[in-house]
C-alpha cells in the first residue's frame, strides 16, 4: 500500500487536528494514539467522509466503517446484509456467507439486530465491510467488543486475504503476530 | 438507484408499523363512511356542503388529525433516520444520492398515507348522490400541500431529535399550528382548546382572524426552510 499524508489539518469549530506527515508502504497500517489525537478524523478523511486540509494520497478502491454503526432493529443480520449487496457489485452473498461463518454467525442470521448483543453487532458491522471486494479496508477500533475467539479469526482473516487494511486502534498487542506498520499520532 | 430506494424503504418500516398504519386507515376509511352515510341523522348538517367541507367537518377532520399525528409519530420513532444510518450508504455510493434517496423514500410514505386515505374515501364517498368526481379533483391540491407538510415534519422531526424530544416537539407545533389556523373550528371541538385559546390567547385570536392567509404561507414555507436546514445539517454531519 502507498499512504502519503501532508500537512494534514482538520478544523473543528473549537479545535484544530494537527498531524504529522504520513508514509506508509505495508499492507496492514496501525494507527496508534491517545483518545483525541486524530485517529478517526484521519480514517474519515482517507475515506472521503471529511473536509480537510493538506494531502491525502491513497489510489487504491476502498471501504470503510466507523466504529459504531446505528442497524435497524427490525431487520434481520441476513435481510440487512443482502440489501446492501445488492448496492454494491464488489460484494457477494459467498463472500457474505463465508464471513458469517468465520465469525460464528451463521446461526443466528435470522436473528433481528434489536436482539443481538453488542458484540454480535460489532461482528456485522465488519462483515458488511469485508464482503465488499476492495482493495483496502478502513476499519475505527475493530476489535471493539469482540470476544478472544472473534479477535483471533478476525487477524487471521487479516493476514491471508492479501489485502490493505488500515486500522486505528488502541489494542497494538492483538496484531503483534502481524507485519505491520505502526503510526503514532 | 432502485437498490437504495428499497434499502431506504425496508429499513423504514418494521411490521408494528405496517399494522398501525393499517389500522389507521381503516379507523378513518369507517369515520369517513360513517360521515358520508346519508341515513345517518347527523349527516343532515353537511350533506348540502360539498366534499371539501365534509373532509374539513369537524368530527372528521378530528379523526384525521389524530391519525396523522399517530402516523408520525410511528415515523418518527424510527430510528432509520438517524444520520450514522447513512454512513454504509455514503461510502458505497456518494453521499447525495444517498441523502436525496432518503429524502424521496420518506416523502412518497408521508404522501401515500393521505392519499391513499382519499382515495379510499373517494371510493365510499362516489356512491353516494352528493359527492362526485370534481370534488376530489378539487380536494387533491390540498391533500398534496399537506402531504408535503407532513413529510417535511417527519423528515425534521425524526432526524433532529432524539424520539421523546420529536414528540414533544411535534405537538407543540401541532397545537399551535391548529389554535392558528382553524380557531373556530378548534373552539367548537376541543373543550381543553377553547378555554385557552378563549382565555389566555384572545389577541392571538384577533390577530389570527385578520393574518390568516398570511399565515398558512408563511407556516409552509417556514417548514420548507426548516428541511432545507435539516439537509445541509445532514451533510454537514458527513462533513462534506
Amino acid at each position: 500500500m502507498n499512504l502519503v499524508v501532508n500537512n494534514f489539518q482538520k478544523h473543528y469549530p473549537n479545535h484544530t487536528v494537527k498531524l504529522p506527515n504520513i508514509t506508509s508502504q505495508e499492507k496492514i497500517t496501525l494507527i496508534i494514539g491517545a483518545n483525541g489525537s486524530g485517529k478517526t478524523t484521519l480514517l474519515k478523511a482517507i475515506a472521503s467522509l471529511y473536509r480537510y486540509t493538506g494531502k491525502i494520497h491513497c489510489d487504491h478502491s476502498l471501504m470503510y466503517t466507523d466504529e459504531t454503526v446505528t442497524f435497524p432493529p427490525h431487520m434481520t443480520i441476513n435481510h440487512y446484509l443482502e440489501l446492501l449487496i445488492n448496492l454494491s457489485p464488489d460484494a457477494s452473498v459467498d463472500m457474505k456467507e463465508t464471513l458469517l461463518e468465520l465469525f460464528n454467525l451463521t446461526a443466528y442470521k435470522t436473528m433481528k439486530f434489536k436482539h443481538l448483543s453488542k458484540g454480535m453487532e460489532q461482528k456485522v458491522n465488519l462483515i458488511q465491510v469485508l464482503m465488499e471486494n476492495k482493495e483496502l479496508y478502513i476499519l475505527d477500533e475493530p476489535l471493539s467488543g469482540l470476544d478472544r475467539e472473534s479477535q483471533m479469526h478476525f487477524i487471521n482473516h487479516l493476514r491471508h486475504s492479501g489485502k490493505h487494511y488500515i486500522i486505528a486502534t488502541h489494542k497494538v498487542e492483538a496484531y503483534q503476530n502481524l507485519q505491520t506498520e505502526h503510526i503514532y499520532l | 438507484m432502485m437498490a437504495l430506494l428499497k434499502y431506504h424503504t425496508h429499513t423504514l418500516f418494521d411490521a408494528k408499523t405496517k399494522i398501525l398504519v393499517f389500522i389507521l386507515l381503516l379507523i378513518n376509511t369507517v369515520t369517513i363512511i360513517y360521515y358520508a352515510n346519508p341515513w345517518n341523522p347527523s349527516i343532515e348538517s353537511i350533506v348540502h356542503s360539498d366534499f371539501t367541507r365534509l373532509t374539513y367537518h369537524l368530527d372528521v377532520m378530528f379523526f384525521l388529525e389524530i391519525s396523522m399525528i399517530l402516523f408520525i409519530i410511528v415515523l418518527a420513532s424510527n430510528t432509520a433516520f438517524f444520520p450514522n444510518r447513512l454512513i454504509p450508504l455514503i461510502i458505497r455510493t456518494n453521499r447525495i444520492t444517498a441523502i436525496f434517496t432518503q429524502f424521496i423514500v420518506y416523502l412518497m410514505v408521508a404522501l401515500s398515507y393521505p392519499f391513499i386515505l382519499m382515495h379510499l374515501s373517494y371510493i365510499v364517498l362516489k356512491q353516494t348522490p352528493f359527492y362526485g368526481l370534481n370534488h376530489y379533483q378539487t380536494l387533491m391540491p390540498n391533500i398534496m400541500v399537506m402531504a408535503l407538510y407532513y413529510s417535511i415534519l417527519i423528515y425534521i422531526l425524526a432526524s433532529l431529535f432524539k424520539n421523546y424530544y420529536a414528540l414533544i416537539i411535534f405537538f407543540v407545533l401541532f397545537f399551535i399550528s391548529t389554535m392558528l389556523i382553524e380557531p373556530n373550528q378548534s373552539i367548537e371541538s376541543v373543550k381543553l382548546l377553547s378555554i385557552l385559546y378563549q382565555t389566555l390567547l384572545p389577541t392571538l385570536s384577533l390577530i389570527n382572524n385578520r393574518f390568516n392567509m398570511l399565515y398558512t404561507p408563511i407556516l409552509y414555507l417556514g417548514f420548507g426552510l426548516c428541511g432545507i436546514l435539516y439537509i445541509l445539517r445532514n451533510f454537514k454531519l458527513v462533513d462534506l
